[in-house]
């Protein structure tokens, strides 16, 4: 039997915050959500198993990356422009050209495994060693990706300037 | 300002930006208990009379270690899917020793391949790589994981069975030897409808028999299964009413040259099917005077080789300059 206000209370802690981890990660709101919901479908499925793991959330998003790049592999797509900035547009108010907007647009030139590292180290605030579980990677790759990542940020940041 | 500050700013502006969506927790409680119960189903399939096989369960961590259980019939050759990779534990070293034992010992196994989920993975991570016509079809990240088994005497077979995160397991025997993985694909068709088709988790090959494991939207039409060399071997109609129905079509096997042949069949619907393989030369082409090539570039894995759907009047032929 699932434990319902355990999984209640997981789904309400988490589920939001996994969602726009997702959304940085993919770039594409409306698939984080489709993500989210089918990892969220697969823990209540085997939540007595899930449910005892040192980090629920972080299997969590990882089921949910791998289902997502699974679809965009399908599709052959790579999103090309986040759903935030299209919500910007639609809103009318368009994109702020300044320093925080450039490296917003280093982020999605990333490649999705290192952007996945740095949207979990600094959205959620994982240390590396949770980040490591929940990718099923080990620390030492974790470390060179996100090196490699802020190396790559860096860089770009003062081409900019 | 350091790049990580910056960068801890400037995802959590974008990411307060993301529409809201709360979510349907009941929705996703109700797909998760109906998922649980197919897993449940799964796991007790020792009484499902729809699996003429030898079934083989690796039960979920915490639960008994695994089993095999024998239904009435059997078969000669099998290909059986054990589990999920995307529902089913890695089984320990313990479980697959005793999983071993058990298809040692029974007299019906003259012999079995096993390999883990893991496993299964990364050789089809591999093949992938190698196939990258097929990259479409297999999605490396939920195939199931398998073991061949060769049994004695064959009584019946039953071609698909359902299966918990599948929607099909197909099993087709007695196909003409020798068959192998390498050469065989599977095409999906959709004559009149858009839309993802049929999505083909698994294909491999034991012995003469051949598993597909395959999604079915409502969309798809068919699947057709062929031999790089001997062109168009089984189609599969998804109809409720005849789901067992692998209706072979044939097709005789026309040579072009040292290097060549091609094969053509007609279908239910009027059309016609051009299987060609083993052309090796650069420069071979479908010219078909007359008529119209539907899908002529549905190239199989082993190079020049494939199927194309003919419309109208007209004689294929492959050519080369």
């Amino acid at each position: 039997m699932v434990d319902d206000k355990a999984f209640e209370g997981f789904w309400s802690r988490e589920r939001d915050r996994v969602r726009r981890a997702l959304a940085l990660t993919l770039a594409d709101a409306d698939l984080a959500s489709d993500a989210v919901d089918e990892a969220m479908v697969r823990a209540y499925a085997r939540w007595g198993r899930v449910g005892d793991l040192h980090d629920p959330a972080g299997w969590v998003y990882r089921v949910g990356l791998n289902w997502a790049r699974s679809a965009l592999r399908k599709r052959r797509l790579r999103p090309t422009a986040s759903p935030q900035t299209l919500d910007r547009a639609q809103e009318g108010t368009g994109p702020t050209v300044d320093e925080g907007m450039d490296l917003w647009s280093a982020v999605e030139t990333l490649p999705v495994t290192h952007r996945a590292v740095v949207v979990l180290r600094f959205y959620l605030d994982w240390p590396v060693d949770q980040i490591a579980d929940a990718l099923q990677l080990p620390a030492g790759t974790v470390k060179s990706r996100l090196h490699r990542a802020l190396a790559t940020l860096e860089n770009r940041r003062e081409v900019r300037t | 300002m350091s790049v990580e500050t910056q960068l801890r700013d400037v995802l959590h502006r974008e990411a307060a930006r993301a529409p809201a969506d709360a979510g349907d927790l009941g929705r996703v409680r109700r797909r998760g208990r109906r998922r649980r119960r197919l897993r449940a189903g799964a796991a007790g399939l020792a009484g499902a009379a729809v699996l003429a096989l030898l079934v083989v369960v690796v039960g979920p961590v915490g639960q008994p270690g695994p089993t095999i259980t024998p239904v009435s019939g059997g078969l000669k050759n099998a290909a059986l899917v054990l589990c999920d990779v995307r529902s089913c534990p890695i089984p320990t070293d313990q479980q697959i020793e005793d999983l071993e034992r058990q298809l040692a010992a029974d007299p019906n196994v003259v012999s079995y391949t096993f390999e883990t989920p893991e496993q299964t993975r990364d050789r089809f991570a591999d093949a992938l790589d190698n196939r990258p016509g097929l990259v479409d079809s297999l999605d490396v990240d939920t195939l199931p994981s398998t073991v061949g088994l060769r049994v004695r005497d064959v009584a019946e077979l039953t071609p698909y069975v359902d299966w918990p995160g599948v929607d099909r397991v197909i099993v087709a025997d007695g196909l003409p030897l020798p068959l192998t993985a390498e050469r065989v694909t599977a095409e999906l068709r959709q004559y009149d409808a858009a839309g993802p088709g049929l999505r083909l988790l698994h294909l491999d090959v034991v012995g003469d028999s051949l598993v597909a494991v395959a999604e079915r939207p409502a969309t798809a039409r068919e699947l057709e299964l062929s031999d790089a060399r001997r062109g168009l071997l089984y189609t599969w109609k998804p109809d409720p009413e005849a789901i067992s129905t692998w209706q072979p079509v044939g097709g005789i096997n026309v040579p072009i040259g040292p290097d060549g042949w091609t094969a053509t069949t007609d279908l239910e619907d009027g059309t016609r099917v051009l299987a060609w393989g083993s052309v090796t030369d650069p420069t071979a082409r479908i010219e078909l005077p007359g008529g119209l090539l539907r899908a002529p570039t549905t190239y199989g894995i082993t190079g020049p080789s494939g199927l194309a759907v003919i419309e109208g009047d007209g004689d294929p032929k492959i050519v080369t300059d």
